[in-house]
């Protein structure tokens, strides 16, 4: 029996858009054996269908009791530079797809009109709503709701994804992500402009699981690695993240968390005087928020509209000159959401002391935190095992083995678990698709 | 041969029902609230959940792991508490049962299938229920959850006294608690109402209705004006010495009747023993009554030629006739018990519909300068209620608490004993000054 069996639904499921039809499927448990997870379980997955297709995976530990099992990847090929990208999307996303009954989803075709799936028990339903395009994000949600009632979890598209624009950006409910690669492109290429996770079965659990879930955090904390809690202390790790937090000063409410997140990175903001009626926005993309508030003081509003757009707010930073009066900031806003508008590509998306190709390999989002090879290293095992990127950066005291131990008890077993898994890092961290000569023919 | 004997049961079903049918009450008969002689001076505290929604991130570790104990998997949407987040105000909250002292989940099921134990744990017993989801409805938190995947329902038992989520949030926004009751506010307010008895009552005669030492005088406001009244004139130092209450109860409210009055003492330990109350009909529910024997006393004074009123009122009366050095006088002395009865049917009845020295008093406190706020950010609402349960003259509305509306609190009729304060385990409940501005949730009173 793999090892994995008893973290995996051992389902997976494959929708073609084309003819609005879907099945599940056995996972195949040699290919899981190898590959692990998430990441590389998905560029495999990838590579036994066509090119085209998107494939939304879970990891081991998604779900779990591990710190931070919150994460979804979402793994194509970029239409933009065509390289094989993994998109990281957290909050309730990825234990969503896994309570639902299955690991992963493969996506492939093209819908003839717009179209939503909707994932739950094990099955997967496909909504057609000709009126979802053009629709704000939140707009869009409430339609959804009356289609779909129910889902705990969605990747959307908004209206930038719609008019084509490079700069798109798929968000997690209205929240926005790290999408910067063409994820949502991918996504209105197909005619999909949303994916409901509706999860409300469950997964067995290992009896102590919760017991070292508290023994890890305690440790965690011990260390002083969840001392700052919220967007801002995060914020402030990075190059020109002082800065940036300065712009935030009295606009700040509470302090949100992914799914099993011991160590909150996300904040409400509320832009003018602060309030507790005040709607605002939920403050995850650090480095988004960076490249706004560098260009402008009215950056709260602006990233509010890129997230009713779906439009990437690091593009928007980019594009911007700097003390532009918040109309005509704006206005730059709308125009980076239609089709045709340009960033030089040579900055977009990078983080310093990143290699770009590496950074783009994971969304061209994640947080740069850890610094020269510790980055592509603790993201990649990330990725592969289910946990969320910025956590794994921010709890710097967590050990590979420390996450492993989740997989298994056993000493000698952990030690074969860490060389497979070093070996995957290093295959996910070339971009390279394993095995292409069954491509096209689907498990 | 021995003739075969009938099997015991738990409850005997008489033969004539077990031809007419079985109801409800013979398989699951109400079981009476058992309440202790110690439960009427000090009532229990049982441990509930407090949530503080200011620590919550929502990252669904309680879901988590309470799932774990009701389907033995990890399945948070079957969980027996609830994480709800407002995406635009970025708030979270934390559904989860309150253990209300009164529950109206158990008042709902229809088939009896909840009970609260002695231990103060509301649980449900699957024995019973038929998972119609009527208790769902009926609470108004909506703590009982129907489950998905399986269409039963989950209600949290606290983890029969150790609760997981407790244990596991890793914000510390769980804690299982008896609540943050003050509690010396209470002590403080029996310590003053018993020495305030003591003085008025047992040590110096009749030193409410007037009393003088040296050159301070002081006297009932009502007192007073019922002697303008009868005598015609004016008398300023009677007016006077009148002043000092009204002057207390425009600085801290109707204090006096919360704190001082030596019959407000008396109701008080008569409600510690009263087992259940009737009630008035709505009919006699007037809170303007006492405002109309005001004005009577005062009327009838001025006709009768003598203060009237002052011959019947309670407060004298207990301060005339119950002195240590006062001859019992039997018409007086039964005033006093004949009211206090009243406690019976309501809690301070006598203040809240009939007392004219509490109509001086709520007349003097639209002048106050403090008042009293619930519905702060705080405060849980829904199912706490439990500054509505413990307001002693009942003005806090329990059914705008539990549509989630702050109560506007009259205070002409609080008697500012500040119960709601002690008790509120949010610190929602709060006394200011009547120009502080309302936060939002809070009700302007």
């Amino acid at each position: 029996m793999s090892l994995y069996r008893p973290f995996y639904n051992g389902r997976y499921g494959v929708v073609d858009l084309t003819s609005l039809s879907a099945y599940t499927a056995d996972l195949p448990w040699d290919a899981c054996q190898d590959h692990i997870g998430g990441a590389a379980m998905n560029a495999w997955l990838l590579s036994q269908y066509e090119s085209d297709s998107l494939i939304l995976g879970t990891g081991p530990l998604t779900g779990s009791f591990a710190p931070a099992s919150a994460l979804l990847v979402g793994t194509f090929r970029s239409p933009r530079h065509d390289h094989l990208c993994h998109v990281p999307f957290m909050l309730r996303s990825g234990p969503e797809l896994k309570f639902s009954g299955l690991d992963y989803l493969v996506i492939r075709g093209a819908a003839k009109e717009p179209c939503a799936l909707s994932v739950g028990r094990g099955q997967i339903r496909a909504l057609t709503v000709p009126e979802l395009p053009g629709k704000p994000v939140p707009e869009l949600l409430q339609l959804l709701r009356r289609s779909a009632p129910g889902f705990r979890a969605s990747i959307v598209t908004g209206p930038a994804a719609d008019n084509s624009s490079p700069f798109a950006s798929a968000s997690i409910g209205s929240h926005g992500s790290f999408d910067k690669v063409g994820l949502a492109a991918r996504m209105a290429a197909k005619n999909l402009k949303a994916v409901l996770f509706n999860g409300i079965e469950g997964l067995p659990f290992r009896e102590d699981h919760p017991a070292l879930s508290k023994a890890t955090e305690k440790m965690l904390r011990d260390s002083g690695a969840l001392a700052a809690e919220g967007f801002v202390p995060v914020l402030k790790k990075l190059a020109d993240g002082s800065e940036a937090a300065g712009a935030l000063r009295g606009k700040l409410g509470r302090n949100r968390a992914c799914y099993h997140c011991p160590c909150p990175c996300m904040t409400y903001a509320a832009p003018g005087k602060p309030g507790p009626e005040k709607e605002g926005v939920l403050l995850m993309d650090h480095a988004g928020w960076a490249a706004l508030s560098r260009k402008s003081e009215d950056a709260l509003p602006l990233l509010k509209r890129c997230l009713e757009l779906g439009l990437d707010p690091c593009a928007v930073g980019n594009v911007l000159r700097e003390d532009r009066p918040l109309r005509e900031a704006m206005n730059a806003v709308e125009a980076l959401a239609q089709a045709g508008a340009s960033v030089d590509e040579e900055d977009y998306p990078s983080a310093p002391g990143i290699e770009s190709r590496t950074y783009r390999l994971f969304g061209g989002g994640v947080t740069p935190l850890a610094s020269g090879s510790a980055w592509p290293d603790r993201v990649a095992a990330a990725m592969l095992l289910g946990i969320c990127p910025v956590f794994m950066q921010i709890a710097g005291r967590l050990d590979r083995s420390d996450l492993l131990r989740f997989l298994s008890s056993d000493a000698e077993e952990i030690k074969s678990l860490t060389v497979r898994l070093d070996g995957q890092i290093e295959m996910v961290l070339e971009g390279k698709i394993p095995e292409e000569e069954g491509r096209g023919t689907g498990v | 041969m021995e003739a075969s004997k009938k099997p015991e049961t738990r409850y005997p079903i008489p033969d004539t029902q077990l031809q007419s049918g079985l109801r409800l009450e013979d398989l699951r008969p109400r079981v009476p609230e058992k309440r202790k002689f110690s439960d009427w001076f000090m009532p229990r505290r049982n441990k509930y959940i407090l949530f503080d929604p200011a620590k919550c991130t929502g990252c669904g570790t309680c879901e988590m792991i309470c799932s774990t104990r009701n389907v033995t998997k990890v399945a948070p949407a079957q969980a027996s508490v609830k994480v709800l987040t407002d995406e635009k105000l970025g708030k979270n909250f934390a559904v989860l049962c309150q253990h209300c002292r009164r529950p109206l989940c158990l008042e709902a099921c229809p088939t009896r299938a909840i009970e609260k134990g002695d231990d103060g744990i509301v649980r449900i017993n699957d024995l019973f229920c038929t998972d119609c989801g009527m208790c769902t409805m009926a609470c108004p938190e909506a703590a009982p959850i129907r489950d998905p995947a399986n269409q039963v329902v989950h209600k949290c038992d606290l983890c029969e006294g150790d609760p997981l989520c407790v244990k596991h949030c890793p914000e510390n926004a769980l804690t299982y608690t008896r609540g943050k009751a003050l509690r010396w506010i209470k002590a403080a307010r029996w310590s003053v109402q018993a020495l305030s008895f003591l003085f008025l009552v047992i040590l110096v005669v009749g030193t409410f209705c007037y009393f003088k030492a040296g050159t301070v005088e002081l006297s009932c406001p009502t007192g007073t004006l019922q002697n303008i009244a009868s005598s015609g004139t004016l008398i300023l130092v009677g007016a006077s010495s009148a002043l000092a209450l009204l002057i207390l109860t425009v600085l801290f409210g109707r204090v006096f009747c919360g704190w001082v009055c030596p019959f407000g003492f008396v109701l008080d330990l008569v409600d510690k023993i009263t087992p259940k109350r009737l009630g008035w009909p709505d009919f006699l529910k007037s809170r303007m009554a006492k405002y109309g024997i005001l004005g009577g006393a005062v009327g009838s004074s001025a006709v009768l030629g003598y203060q009237a009123f002052c011959t019947v009122c309670p407060i004298g009366t207990l301060c005339r006739s119950y002195g240590v050095q006062s001859v019992m006088q039997s018409a007086e002395l039964a005033i006093v018990p004949a009211l206090a009865a009243t406690e019976l049917v309501e809690r301070r009845s006598w203040c809240r519909y009939l007392c004219p020295v509490g109509a001086t008093l709520g007349i003097a406190s639209l002048l106050r300068l403090l008042k009293i706020v619930i519905g702060a950010r705080k405060c849980k609402k829904f199912s706490c209620i439990q500054c509505a349960e413990v307001c002693p003259v009942g003005i806090i509305d329990a059914g705008e608490l539990r549509e989630g509306v702050s109560p506007k609190i009259p205070m002409t009729e609080c008697i500012m004993c500040l119960r709601c304060v002690d008790r509120c385990p949010y610190s929602a409940a709060k006394v200011r000054f009547r120009w502080q501005k309302a936060t939002p949730g809070e009700a302007n009173t």
